[in-house]
């Protein structure tokens, strides 16, 4: 819940915006969701950014550029056909769908809230986000979400995914469709000859921050993608899950394993 | 603050609190068909259709909307003409209490709206911000079937209010 918001500042760029935070006290709004989950949220103003032409998805030569605006609806309904649609289907499987209407990318990165399914997807695509204002600069994903670099005085512009020609999978599992997910799954893998050359495993709402899984993955790269290995590998990762009164370790720990000899099946 | 807004096909100029939620000046304006339920987006009583797709009035602030069309239940039928979705759920059974209604009526309104022939899945995912504590779904899904169904011989008429 909002309290005590007398001012509603509406400017139409980036550089605008930025210069309304520089004065404190306000609180950027896209979508508007993170805000009344619980707790009281005090600000003197908000900063409507829905003018700032944030909202678009373009195609470049590179890969796929996502305004932070985007909602993740748009992006659900977005035609991706290589290995980004990993995105696309971490989108379309998060919250409900009116919610869906209202939450945008931009947002679901400067918050994190522990619903968001995107973290996951977007270790796994190797995407990057650039931010304007006082921390100005493009960020790797894995960078951005252990710096936290969001300081009251930037912003997230834009999302960078790189073209992904190989397959991309995603899997979330939560006791409903529309429960907060009690662990997800990202995996892309580019396959050549036969072998993987390119292995890329993230897991979300699971540990306290999404992450990849750096030492799987080395142990992966190379092997045949029908390998019998692949399955011993993946029975051996350890992996230590935060508590969850819905689930045990055991149970998340097994599903996360479960979820990536799953995605090989659906390569292979 | 003042804020122009067009509710249900008329335009409107409200007196709202920058805090405010969507909810909130629905109800305090007289538009009590939009309910409150968790405040926190979970149970759907609150949807309504943002420039026509379903959004849960109390996760938006009122501020936020400035300019933008609103739908309520209110715009969609009336004790004396029902929509023929409300028609539908009534015939299948799918009210008891009610709360849940016109939160699922607004969905409905906006998923056939862009597909009037829906499979049951597509039917439960458009509804799938909804809680129904009373029927269970069965009967809603049932009900916007036919619905589905009936309007689909003349969509003009069912989807003929200017303001969605």
């Amino acid at each position: 819940m909002l309290v005590n918001v007398k001012n509603w500042y509406r400017p139409e760029s980036v550089t605008g915006a930025l210069s309304v935070m520089k004065k404190g006290g306000v609180i950027p709004y896209a979508g508007g969701t993170s805000f009344h989950r619980g707790g009281k949220i005090t600000a003197a103003g908000m900063i409507d950014l829905r003018k700032l032409d944030l909202d678009f998805i373009h195609e470049t030569e590179s890969g796929t550029t996502i305004g932070a605006c985007t909602r993740f609806k748009d992006i659900a309904n977005y035609d991706f056909t290589d290995g980004r649609k990993i995105l696309k289907e971490a989108c379309s499987q998060a919250a409900s769908t009116s919610l869906r209407n209202l939450i945008t990318i931009g947002g679901s990165l400067s918050s994190i809230p522990p619903w968001s399914n995107i973290p996951a997807a977007l270790l796994a695509l190797n995407a990057e986000i650039e931010i304007a204002g006082t921390k100005a600069s493009k960020f790797g994903i894995e960078k951005f979400l252990t710096e936290k670099p969001m300081d009251g005085t930037s912003l997230i512009t834009r999302i960078y995914i790189p073209k992904s020609s190989g397959f991309g999978i995603y899997y979330r599992y939560s006791k409903t469709r529309f429960d907060y997910s009690l662990v997800d799954t990202a995996v892309y893998i580019e396959v050549k000859d036969e072998k993987i050359e390119t292995i890329r495993i993230a897991v979300g709402n699971l540990l306290p921050k999404a992450r990849r899984l750096p030492n799987l993955e080395e142990s992966l790269k190379g092997l045949p993608i029908n390998s019998e290995r692949i399955a011993d590998l993946v029975d051996k990762l350890e992996i230590n899950p935060t508590s969850s009164s819905i689930a045990s370790k055991e149970f998340r720990s097994n599903l996360v394993k479960v979820f990536i000899k799953r995605a090989f099946k659906q390569v292979g | 603050m003042k804020i122009n807004l067009t509710i249900n096909g008329k335009s409107r100029t409200l007196e709202i609190h920058p805090s405010e939620t969507l909810l909130e000046t629905l109800r305090n304006n007289g538009f009590n068909g939009v309910k409150f339920g968790c405040g926190t987006g979970d149970c759907g009583a609150c949807v309504i259709l943002l420039n026509g797709e379903p959004v849960n009035s109390c996760q938006i602030l009122t501020a936020a909307v400035e300019a933008e069309s609103i739908t309520t239940i209110e715009g969609i039928g009336s004790m004396d003409k029902p929509h023929p979705i409300q028609e539908e759920l009534v015939k299948a059974g799918a009210i008891q209490c009610g709360y849940c209604t016109p939160g699922i009526v607004l969905s409905a309104y906006a998923l056939l709206k862009s597909n009037l022939n829906p499979s049951i899945d597509e039917i439960k995912n458009g509804i799938d911000s909804h809680l129904c504590r009373c029927t269970g779904y069965v009967k809603i899904i049932e009900g916007i079937k036919n619905a589905a169904e009936r309007m689909s011989s003349s969509p003009k008429h069912c989807f003929g209010n200017k303001s969605q």
